[in-house]
């Protein structure tokens, strides 16, 4: 079904363009609804969840343009917005939430008190954290789509896929290439397992000869690839970050005798656990609290305009051309995210109001230097360190709040709901600056709609859990829904608990990125933060995708880039996405 | 070698340096490694580097300013033919079909438009970072209604093109007025 331009329809002169439109909001919710579901059950079995933008897109192009034959591309953007939106809002449930209920059962099994709470302050955490993603963006969209430019590699490619049917056939047929290699790709990989050379979809290419403290490993995703890829020259920080990492600091530690371990292997993990991610953490954060400092005199102007945009849309009244949301609205959302903050805690067991009221400033503070966080990694590496981020949420909150767990939870199932949404948001408004959306009606539709997602999900969760044996431990170790990523953060803290919190990490890795931030290089604070946060294998495949970018810039020159590589980047993505939605399927249908 | 160049090499060794002390662990019961000292011998050389970095890159937009008027290499220059195509674009709307349109807007795009924003950072130093704001916010305006006019066009939606590109338009036109230089 390709369309060639202007002739999916007949010239349609009469009535509005379509954009915010009944069909689009019923599909984006329909789907987003099915999306969801699907990604809490598949995060809690397998560990990982998918985004929701891909699929999203490609049924609204077979269902508005194929079957209505009336959709328009920005349409179609307001159905993947509304659908990726409550998809992510599940996510950031999914991530934290199972963690309170297995300790509290694992304690309450060993004997021990357990941890006394219920689900309502989870679900005001869940709305809260929903509305406050999408109010945070309104300053940070002008911020990082308008000013800094940042690439959003999965934005790209839903892009690509909405206009796939207008860019001619020779773009459709890259994109097409890229997400059969993809999908053949990620097939063979899952299966292959060739022991100590391919593992776990990982190459690794140490043979026995490169010691593990220098992470000969590289993960076979051509996703990953393609995010390089799409990023070029940009991302090439990232890159010498990871390099940094493994290749000069870990060889320095073992060579010093700093890093403990019988051999290799351990030594790679003590610098990993120990040394680097704590100072990845550290760096995201004084990278990212630099570089506000930084770009005040911009932000300053970014708010100027969106204020000046707000006054103009007043006078002007009907013109339907007001591109952002009031401002107004911006300074609403922050009282409404003090109070939200604050009720949710204070309606937990064992929160003064004393402790709710800090709750209630620290907490969005901390929100939104987390969400632009998220938002400048996700758009400069398409990776979101949320784990990081929620780590240092409970952190604070445990803190603040007298080490009363539940209490940390309910402010992290609202920072991580909220930052993921920010991510996601960010993701889809690229999408809409590409086609030409109006930024307004896609934060309208997510302010309407995507909170749905969040109370799916906590329900989705308590009735898992409700459904072992006993009412209880429907999920968790030794079930047939493992919860990886919650076990991560009960691990997390059981550790805060013991006042196991690497603060010198944190503080230097501070100081590095606020330097890195000041640099006159945009985003390294950030950029080399995430690299020592994640895993070496993650950061070679990228870089590798934004050398051969360079490469074959230099070669095949910027017209090819632009109109053949990106395409087919594109296809890699979103093969892979698809793929990966596929097989979690099949995994979940064959354990039932 | 250029003087960026050595302060540019001098701040990662700073930053390596920085890192590498600050990596290791503290003893049991210490807050802070023994090797502190390093780690701020390598921030301090980090932050002398930056200041001088800055330094040179100032210099570097003063000599663009002057020496590379209308040179590919000047984002004003970028700028001012960007306006001059989607100018030309909005007088010559009527006589293109959709078609021509978008083949137009792909070909303004690549040859200005992009270029221009890959040179954000230098719009930024040339002009303060307030008044460099404000340009690129106008000029991503300009280049989103643009967008919204190759959506409209490949939609078949002639009227939303043309009210697009008439927007993108004025746009472009407040941009380059807001440079002064």
């Amino acid at each position: 079904m390709v369309f060639g331009i202007g002739e999916s329809m007949s010239e349609n002169t009469q009535g509005e363009y379509r954009e915010l439109t009944v069909a689009a909001v019923i599909l984006g919710v329909i789907q987003g609804v099915i999306l969801n579901l699907a990604f809490v059950y598949a995060a809690l079995k397998l560990g990982f969840s998918i985004g929701g933008s891909t699929v999203a897109a490609i049924m609204g192009y077979a269902l508005l343009r194929g079957v209505m034959k009336k959709g328009t591309s920005i349409e179609n953007n307001i159905n993947q917005t509304i659908a990726s939106g409550i998809n992510t809002a599940g996510t950031g449930i999914v991530f934290t939430l199972p963690a309170l209920f297995m300790l509290n059962y694992q304690w309450q099994q060993a004997g021990e008190a357990g941890i006394n709470f219920t689900v309502w302050p989870f679900t005001i955490a869940g709305i809260a954290g929903s509305l406050l993603g999408v109010v945070i963006i309104i300053p940070l969209r002008k911020q990082m789509i308008d000013l800094d430019r940042l690439r959003f590699p999965s934005g790209v490619a839903v892009t690509t896929i909405i206009r796939s049917g207008s860019s001619g056939v020779g773009k459709a047929k890259l994109l097409g290439l890229g997400f059969v290699i993809a999908a053949l790709w990620k097939v063979a990989i899952t299966y292959i397992h060739v022991p100590g050379i391919i593992e776990h979809e990982e190459f690794l290419f140490g043979f026995g000869v490169i010691p593990k403290y220098l992470q000969p490993a590289l993960y076979l995703s051509l996703m990953n690839v393609a995010a390089g890829l799409l990023a070029g020259r940009g991302g090439l920080s990232f890159f010498a970050g990871g390099v940094l990492a493994w290749w000069i600091i870990s060889p320095t530690s073992v060579a010093m005798g700093w890093a403990q371990g019988a051999d290799d292997a351990a030594q790679a993990g003590f610098i990993y656990g120990k040394m680097l991610r704590p100072l990845g953490i550290g760096a995201l954060m004084g990278g990212a609290l630099m570089g506000v400092i930084m770009t005040f005199p911009a932000i300053k102007s970014a708010l100027r305009s969106l204020a000046q945009a707000s006054k103009m849309a007043k006078l002007e009244k009907d013109s339907g051309d007001q591109d952002e949301m009031p401002f107004g609205l911006l300074i609403v959302g922050f009282i409404g995210a003090i109070l939200l903050f604050f009720f949710a805690a204070y309606m937990t067991d064992g929160v003064t109001i004393t402790q709710a009221l800090i709750t209630a400033i620290v907490g969005p503070i901390w929100l939104g230097l987390a969400a632009l966080i998220v938002a400048q990694a996700t758009g400069m590496t398409d990776i979101s360190p949320m784990s990081g981020m929620a780590l240092i949420t409970v952190t604070i909150m445990m803190f603040i709040l007298n080490q009363n767990i539940a209490a940390a939870m309910v402010v992290a199932v609202a920072v991580c709901v909220a930052i993921g949404q920010a991510a996601d948001m960010m993701q889809d408004l690229k999408t809409g600056f590409m086609i030409g959306g109006r930024p307004v009606k896609q934060q309208a539709v997510q302010f309407m709609v995507t909170w749905i997602g969040a109370i799916i999900a906590i329900g989705a969760i308590y009735v898992l859990w409700k459904n072992g044996p006993g009412g209880a431990n429907g999920f968790g170790p030794g079930t047939s829904l493992p919860a990886p990523q919650a076990g991560v953060l009960q691990g997390i803290i059981k550790g805060l608990k013991t006042g196991n919190v690497p603060l010198d990490k944190y503080v230097l890795g501070g100081s590095i990125g606020a330097v890195l931030a000041a640099a006159p290089l945009s985003g390294l604070g950030v950029m080399i933060g995430l690299a020592m946060y994640l895993p070496f294998s993650i950061t070679l495949g990228y870089g590798l995708g934004c050398l051969l970018q360079m490469f074959l810039q230099k070669v095949k020159g910027a017209h090819f880039c632009e109109h053949k590589l990106v395409p087919f980047a594109a296809g890699l993505i979103i093969g892979e996405a698809i793929t990966g939605i596929f097989q979690a399927g099949i995994d979940i249908l064959r354990s039932m | 070698m250029k003087a960026k160049h050595i302060y540019t090499v001098l701040f990662f060794i700073g930053v390596i340096v920085a890192i590498t002390f600050g990596a290791k662990m503290p003893a049991a019961g210490a807050k802070f490694s023994d090797v502190l000292g390093g780690f701020f011998f390598g921030l301090v050389l980090a932050v002398i580097a930056n200041i001088l970095w800055h330094r040179e890159v100032k210099k570097e937009v003063k000599v663009l300013l002057q020496e590379h008027r209308d040179s590919d290499e000047n984002p004003v220059f970028l700028l001012q033919r960007s306006v001059e195509q989607v100018q030309k674009l909005n007088d010559d709307f009527e006589k293109l079909d959709n078609k021509q349109v978008c083949q137009c807007i792909d070909d303004i795009s690549e040859k200005f438009i992009h270029p221009f924003t890959e040179k954000r950072q230098t719009v930024m130093d040339m002009l303060g970072m307030e008044k460099g704001a404000e340009v690129l916010l106008t000029v991503a305006f300009g280049e989103r209604m643009l967008n919204r006019v190759w959506s409209a066009c490949a939609d078949g939606h002639r009227p939303e093109a043309k009210k697009s590109l008439g927007q993108s338009c004025n746009n472009y036109l407040k941009a380059i007025t807001l440079v002064e230089y």
